[in-house]
Parts: C-alpha cells; sequence; structure tokens
C-alpha cells in the first residue's frame, strides 16, 4: 500500500508570489492572492456589463440575474438606510459584488481558485474602508454632533459608564465585520478540504473502507451545496450590516 | 360618493386583494433566513469583537502608561459590557426583521 501524501488543508490558503517585487524592504510581489483579486474584479465587472449590455424589455437569463442583483441590493439600502441611503449604492453595491464573487469564484473546483476573502488582510481592509467611510459621512453630515451616537438617552450618572462602553461596541465593529467574513470562507474551505482527504484515505485503504469512502464523498456534495450558500449570506451580512451602519451616520439616534 | 356603487366597490375589494397579496408577498421579500449555525455565529463574533478590542485597547494603554494590568482588565469588563450590548442590539434586529411585514 503506498503512502498517500496528505496536504495541510491550510495550504491552500497560502500566499504565494508569482511577480516577486521588492521596494526596499518592503515585499509588494504580485501573489496569488492579487491575481484572484484581479479575476474576481475583472469577472464581476464582466458579468455585469455583458449581460447588461442587450438592455431587453423582455431580460434574457444573464440580464435578469444582473438586474435581480440590482433590485436586491436596492432594496436592502432602502430597507436599512432609507431612501437617502441610495446615495451609497454604488458603493455598497460594489462591495456586495466584490464579496459574493470572491466569495463563489472561490468555490469552483478545477480551476484551483484562491478565495480571497479567506483571509484576514482583505476582508479587513474592506471592513475598516466601511468603517471610515460610516465617520467620515456622519462628520459631514452632522459635524461634531455626529459624537452623540455614543451617548445614549439616560441620566447623567449612568453616561459615564455608558460611553466608554458605546465607544468600544463601535470599535468593534470593523472586527466582527471582518472575522466573520473571513471565518465562514476559512471554515468552509478548511472543512471541504478535510472531507475530501477522507475520501482518498479511505478509498486507498482498501477493503471495507473502501467502499465507506462513499460516505465522506456524499458529504463533499451537501458541504459544497451548503457553502454556497453560505458563500451568498455572507457578501449578503457583508452589504446589509454596511447599510446599517451607514444609516446610524446618516440618521442619529434612529432605532 | 355612491357607497354602493358596484364599480366603486370592485374597485375598492380589487386594492384590497391587491394590498392582501402584497404584503404577503413582502413578508420576507427576498432576505435569505439564517441558518441557525448562522445566526449563533454571527452573535458570537459580535460579543468576541467587542471583548477583542476591549482588551486589545486596556493592553495597549497599559504598555503606554506602565500601568499594567489595572487598565487591561478594566477594559477587557468594558469590552465584555459592550459584547453584550451588541449581542442585544443584533439579536433586537434580528426579531425586528422577523417581526414585520416587508423589508
Amino acid at each position: 500500500m503506498e503512502e498517500v501524501r496528505v496536504a495541510s488543508p491550510m495550504e491552500q490558503f497560502e500566499v504565494r508570489p508569482i511577480v516577486p517585487l521588492h521596494i526596499g524592504d518592503l515585499d509588494i510581489s504580485f501573489t496569488n492572492a492579487s491575481l484572484w483579486m484581479c479575476i474576481v474584479t475583472a469577472a464581476a465587472a464582466l458579468f455585469l456589463t455583458m449581460s447588461a449590455s442587450s438592455r431587453r424589455l423582455v431580460p434574457t437569463r444573464m440580464q435578469s440575474i444582473a438586474e435581480l442583483s440590482y433590485v436586491f441590493v436596492a432594496d436592502m439600502i432602502r430597507s436599512a438606510a432609507g431612501t437617502e441611503g441610495l446615495k451609497f449604492f454604488p458603493f455598497v453595491f460594489t462591495l456586495f459584488m466584490f464579496v459574493l464573487f470572491s466569495n463563489v469564484l472561490g468555490l469552483f473546483p478545477l480551476i484551483h481558485p484562491f478565495t480571497v476573502t479567506s483571509h484576514i488582510v482583505v476582508t479587513f481592509a474592506l471592513a475598516i474602508f466601511v468603517f471610515l467611510m460610516v465617520i467620515v459621512v456622519g462628520l459631514a453630515r452632522h459635524g461634531l454632533h455626529f459624537f452623540s451616537i455614543f451617548a445614549p438617552k439616560v441620566p447623567f450618572v449612568m453616561l459615564i459608564v455608558l460611553i466608554p462602553i458605546e465607544i468600544v461596541s463601535f470599535l468593534s465593529r470593523p472586527i466582527s465585520l471582518s472575522v466573520r467574513l473571513f471565518a465562514n470562507m476559512l471554515a468552509g474551505h478548511t472543512m471541504l478540504y478535510v472531507f475530501g482527504t477522507f475520501v482518498i484515505g479511505l478509498a486507498t485503504a482498501g477493503g471495507v473502507l473502501s467502499v465507506i469512502s462513499i460516505a465522506p464523498l456524499l458529504a463533499i456534495v451537501a458541504v459544497t451545496a451548503l457553502e454556497f450558500l453560505i458563500a451568498f449570506l455572507q457578501a449578503y451580512v457583508f452589504a446589509i450590516l454596511t447599510c446599517i451602519y451607514l444609516n446610524d451616520a446618516l440618521n442619529l439616534h434612529e432605532h | 360618493m355612491a357607497e354602493d356603487d358596484p364599480h366603486d366597490r370592485r374597485l375598492a375589494e380589487l386594492e384590497e386583494r391587491l394590498r392582501k397579496a402584497r404584503g404577503e408577498r413582502e413578508v420576507r421579500p427576498e432576505e435569505p433566513s439564517q441558518s441557525k449555525l448562522g445566526v449563533a455565529f454571527r452573535l458570537v463574533t459580535e460579543l468576541l469583537a467587542a471583548v477583542i478590542v476591549g482588551g486589545g485597547i486596556g493592553w495597549a494603554l497599559d504598555r503606554v502608561f506602565g500601568t499594567s494590568p489595572l487598565l487591561l482588565i478594566v477594559m477587557f469588563l468594558l469590552g465584555v459590557a459592550a459584547g453584550m450590548r451588541n449581542l442585544i442590539r443584533t439579536a433586537r434586529e434580528m426579531n425586528k426583521d422577523q417581526g414585520r411585514p416587508g423589508g
């Protein structure tokens, strides 16, 4: 019986340089992560422009997917941040499409994808961008009055305790936003990989074990379906939370 | 206005039916229903993030002022409180989403 070399389930998340670039000590190599970010962006842009270019009154399948995603995001913003929030439609839509495409493209077999959203650097960069945007929008709209979101309407004595709590809670937003997306993607892909090694391990073991190997194989099919749902759901959650946070900045104290 | 005008009445009935039909459809229009695991995960990250941020700030401030471990403890506790605050807020949002009709 030959030894099956099983790589670590974490190997799939490894960032490898494709074109090594260095400025002084700074490593700015073009990596597989950069490549897949480009692919994701190009795929999303291509999909939307191609599918919308026909502009038929009765949409084709592709066009209707594009239109559906437009309406979906627009409704989401309207319900979470009001009609005013629609000003930020391009921002939220871009964010949603980027996250959705990287999640979904990362699940395709055979093309050896790299899921950029399974890296906390990427999700945290997106989240910090949302976070800064909320602060800038809030300050631009309400000036220093924006900081009243840290002060709930309670007696003064309570404020001494509550303001620090609210500030910590506010600062925790980018962390929870990014960790949620990253952890979901990381866990999903690791799980798929581990089940995959079960299949190979059992199938090559011979005898009864080879027959049993069908069980993890079926599990992979089910988990893959679940992962597609999660890929969509996490993109949705990321976008809706962005809307909720924007709503806080647009309309102070409207809960 | 003629209340018993058949046209008016039928129009009103149609309006009523339309509203009902729309109302039913709009209960949760396209919002994907979160799985139990998803809900649990969301709540856990809300709680953890605040604790990490609180603890992190405390640790950093301790290093700056050399008051270790006083600020770490205080800020950690504040972080837990903020985490609870996040939890309650998120849970309330989830309830609201389920209760109200439409977006």
